[in-house]
């Protein structure tokens, strides 16, 4: 395992790594950003790990729309209590 | 009358057997005749290998049987019987006639005690006849120890050259010193092992390098070092081999005949399981116990697992030759992987509880019945016993061998629990269950099978996953996961936890167990930002535990393991997380303690030692870094290290510009320099590590070396 075939944390970081020189080309504040949505990519590693779909990007994607759904969950939450 | 040893003499071609009597515990030697075989499967020209057989001088006789050849075919054989031990060289001259493909050969590399103890259906350390190996409660015999060791005239570092000082000898009544000329003392010593006459030889390193000098030293007197029962040694090389992405160094071997030798620094079982764990291993594995303590956990499964092929009538292949079956890309992916890791919540937490599966491979393999004629078996490819994802098969109609094989370690090792005196059979039992799992991937294990060690995974991730939904179900909120464990959270009494633990037992089938109750536990973040997998340290049930830290690292000074030790030993008093935060400054005060220890050169050089494993030998090294530097100053000393061993050195000064300038050997005692920065540094670092989710890392290194004077709360987050 991870010897013959890289393991999905691998192939994770592997993908990110192809975006780098899009990251690059980003302002500062952008490459922080783009930095934090990699952070959400990875903690769902596992769950990417479990599928072991080949379409990486695709998992990345959903792992960071279901940060933001909570997120958004979670400022809803919050707007109703100041409307309140 | 307990058997305590069993070995081949080869000029005499018999087996020779030692047992020592109960009642007056004097040992007896028994010689008995047994004739080794070993089969032949000829894909052609059997005519050649009859003819070469018949014209043999050690072969007895042959005779053509129909065999079980795998766990699944049946074929017709050789088998060819012999009254000479050359077995070996027999078999490879066959294997070279046909040419490595025309004839499979079977039951060759077994060892002679395996061989008889596996037909006999006896092991070493049993009692009588009636002894067996599955019992759990057994007599051992009262062996008559020694232990000694010696001293050498040499104010640097021991070898071959420098003169024999003393040997000290030590039994369970007394101990004193030989002392005298070097040829008296060697004389002396052999004379009183014979007088002694003891069981089992304790020594420190008498692999590695004790016996050799002693048999180097003796010979410039023309001594014989004869300290067996019968005159003459077994003996083997050392080498460095590969395991595992690591070198490891395997020291020589060292022998003795009707007396064990255990070598306590060398031998890993003993170090863990102690003789008692050795004598359980040894009944269960049928391997002489002498031999045994310089063997892995990985060597006494497999011969567990070859006596269950005996036992059914399977043929042992002499080397494996079942290919994998193709894959495409997916099925590898999603076949290739280890057990489930769910990523932690970083931080401090309270009222979290963990709880273990224990023995979870091994309780797959046997709950699941996973073993390589099992999985994928051809008779029944409509089974409604499935792997889950995978979708393999699994036999409905037979039970597999691995699962006969685990079934009575798992059992044994859960009768022991409880009971401290116990705990060294436990833990060897508990490091062969580890291997079985290994072995069933391994390509050199004679019947291991991807595909099982796939199996085994995949049931467990799905276990650890269905946990998880049962414990969130409960209202537990899951701070992490891994492979067996789960750390779970929740305002409740342990009761609770308990109750969650018999709810997913019963689900399962498998045992699961409250390791413990944390009064707080934190989780450590990776350098990408992310919870890391298995960095964690907490007080559970008041006991500190602590993974993944410096503290459990081996190129660590232990300096930054006493100070990490101290640190958390102030954290510990905190019962919760809110006096865990109080006692933040406390345990910064420790790491500045040590640092202005470190810096003022308020230090003993011992603590400062790095000892590194070093992985090929110098002139392979490409790189210049600390440890190349170190191994450089030895061989200037005449010492050379193997791949595998540890070097050992202190960081004299991290900058200078000649390599050899950058580390000192502790055992030269050059003098008293080190580089106090650069240990500062590891130190500051070490500490940042543990309270980072708390304080960011250059604010705790300003108020460490009181770059500024600001009161302490300003620091934290």
């Amino acid at each position: 395992m991870g010897r013959t075939a890289p393991t999905y944390r691998m192939l994770t970081e592997s993908e990110i790594q192809k975006w780098n020189q899009f990251r690059k080309a980003l302002r500062k504040k952008d490459r922080e950003a783009f930095d934090e949505l990699m952070k959400k990519v990875r903690q769902h590693a596992s769950a990417s790990s479990y599928m072991a779909s080949l379409d990486i990007f695709d998992s990345m994607s959903l792992a960071i729309l279901l940060e933001h759904e909570k997120e958004i969950a979670e400022l809803k939450k919050k707007i109703e209590h100041v409307s309140d | 009358m307990f058997l305590i040893d069993c070995y081949p003499d080869y000029e005499e071609n018999c087996m020779k057997i030692w047992w020592i009597d109960k009642d007056t515990d004097k040992s007896v030697i028994h010689k008995e005749e047994f004739f080794p075989w070993f089969y032949v499967r000829a894909f052609k020209r059997e005519d050649a290998l009859l003819e070469y057989l018949e014209g043999h001088p050690s072969v007895t006789y042959t005779i053509f049987e129909k065999r079980f050849v795998s766990l699944t075919e049946k074929a017709p054989v050789v088998k060819v019987v012999l009254h000479q031990y050359n077995l070996r060289e027999i078999a490879s001259e066959i294997d070279r006639m046909g040419g490595y493909e025309l004839y499979d050969l079977f039951n060759v590399d077994i060892s002679f005690p395996q061989r008889y103890f596996f037909e006999k259906d006896t092991f070493p350390m049993m009692d009588t006849k009636k002894d067996s190996p599955f019992v759990v409660e057994y007599e051992t015999p009262d062996l008559k120890e020694l232990f000694f060791d010696i001293t050498l005239k040499s104010e640097r570092i021991p070898s071959f050259s420098d003169s024999l000082c003393t040997v000290t000898l030590q039994s369970k009544e007394d101990s004193f010193e030989l002392d005298g000329t070097e040829e008296e003392i060697i004389a002396d010593f052999v004379k009183f092992v014979k007088v002694f006459d003891p069981d089992l030889i304790y020594t420190y390193g008498g692999d590695e390098f004790v016996f050799p000098y002693l048999f180097y030293r003796g010979e410039q007197y023309t001594i014989p070092l004869e300290l067996g029962r019968e005159p003459g040694w077994f003996k083997r090389g050392g080498k460095s081999y590969f395991s595992y992405g690591r070198i490891v160094y395997k020291p020589p071997q060292y022998l003795l005949k009707g007396r064990i030798h255990i070598d306590t620094k060398s031998s890993f079982m003993f170090k863990e399981g102690g003789l008692d764990g050795l004598i359980e291993l040894s009944r269960m594995s049928k391997i002489p116990v002498q031999r045994l303590s310089r063997l892995s956990p990985g060597t006494a499964i497999s011969s567990m697992q070859l006596y269950e092929a005996y036992k059914r009538g399977v043929l042992i292949p002499w080397r494996k030759q079942t290919p994998e079956r193709f894959k495409t890309a997916l099925q590898l992916l999603k076949a290739d992987r280890g057990g489930h890791i769910l990523e932690p919540k970083v931080g401090v937490h309270e009222h979290v509880g963990e709880v273990d599966f224990s023995s979870l491979y091994p309780n797959i393999i046997s709950e699941f019945n996973i073993s390589p004629e099992t999985v994928l078996c051809t008779c029944c490819p409509d089974s409604q016993r499935k792997v889950p994802v995978l979708d393999y098969n699994i036999c409905e109609k037979k039970r597999g061998f691995i699962p006969d094989v685990v079934k009575p370690l798992i059992v044994k090792k859960a009768l022991y629990k409880g009971n401290p005196e116990l705990k060294g059979r436990r833990t060897l039992l508990k490091w062969v269950l580890v291997t079985c799992f290994g072995y069933l991937g391994y390509k050199n294990a004679r019947f291991g099978r991807i595909e099982c060690h796939e199996s085994v995974t995949a049931f467990a991730r799905e276990i650890l996953l269905k946990s998880m939904h049962t414990a969130e179900e409960k209202g537990f909120e899951v701070l992490h996961g891994i492979v067996d464990s789960l750390w779970l959270k929740k305002k409740a009494p342990r009761q609770e936890f308990e109750d969650l633990c018999e709810t997913i037992s019963e689900m399962i089938g498998i045992p699961l167990e409250l390791e413990g109750m944390y009064s707080w536990i934190v989780f450590l973040p990776s350098d990408l930002g992310i919870g890391a997998l298995n960095k964690y340290y907490g007080v559970i049930d008041g006991e500190l535990k602590a993974r993944g830290i410096e503290l459990r690292r081996r190129d660590q000074p232990v300096i930054v393991k006493k100070m990490q030790e101290d640190i958390l030993v102030k954290l510990a008093q905190a019962d919760n997380k809110k006096e865990f935060f109080a006692k933040i400054p406390d345990a910064l005060a420790v790491a500045r303690e040590y640092v202005d220890a470190v810096l003022k050169g308020d230090v003993s050089l011992e603590d400062l030692i790095i000892s590194i494993g070093i992985s090929r030998r110098l002139e392979d090294y490409k790189v210049n870094n600390l440890s190349v530097a170190a191994l450089k100053k030895l061989k200037k000393e005449g010492v050379e290290l193997y791949p595998g061993q540890q070097v050992k050195y202190i960081i004299r000064n991290w900058m200078a510009r000649k390599m050899t300038d950058r580390v000192s050997i502790p055992e030269l005692m050059e003098d008293l320099v080190y580089d106090k920065e650069k240990y500062a540094e590891l130190l500051i670092r070490a500490a940042h590590h543990m309270l980072s989710p708390f304080v960011h890392e250059i604010k705790l290194k300003e108020y460490i070396t009181y770059t500024k004077q600001t009161t302490l709360r300003e620091y934290l987050w």
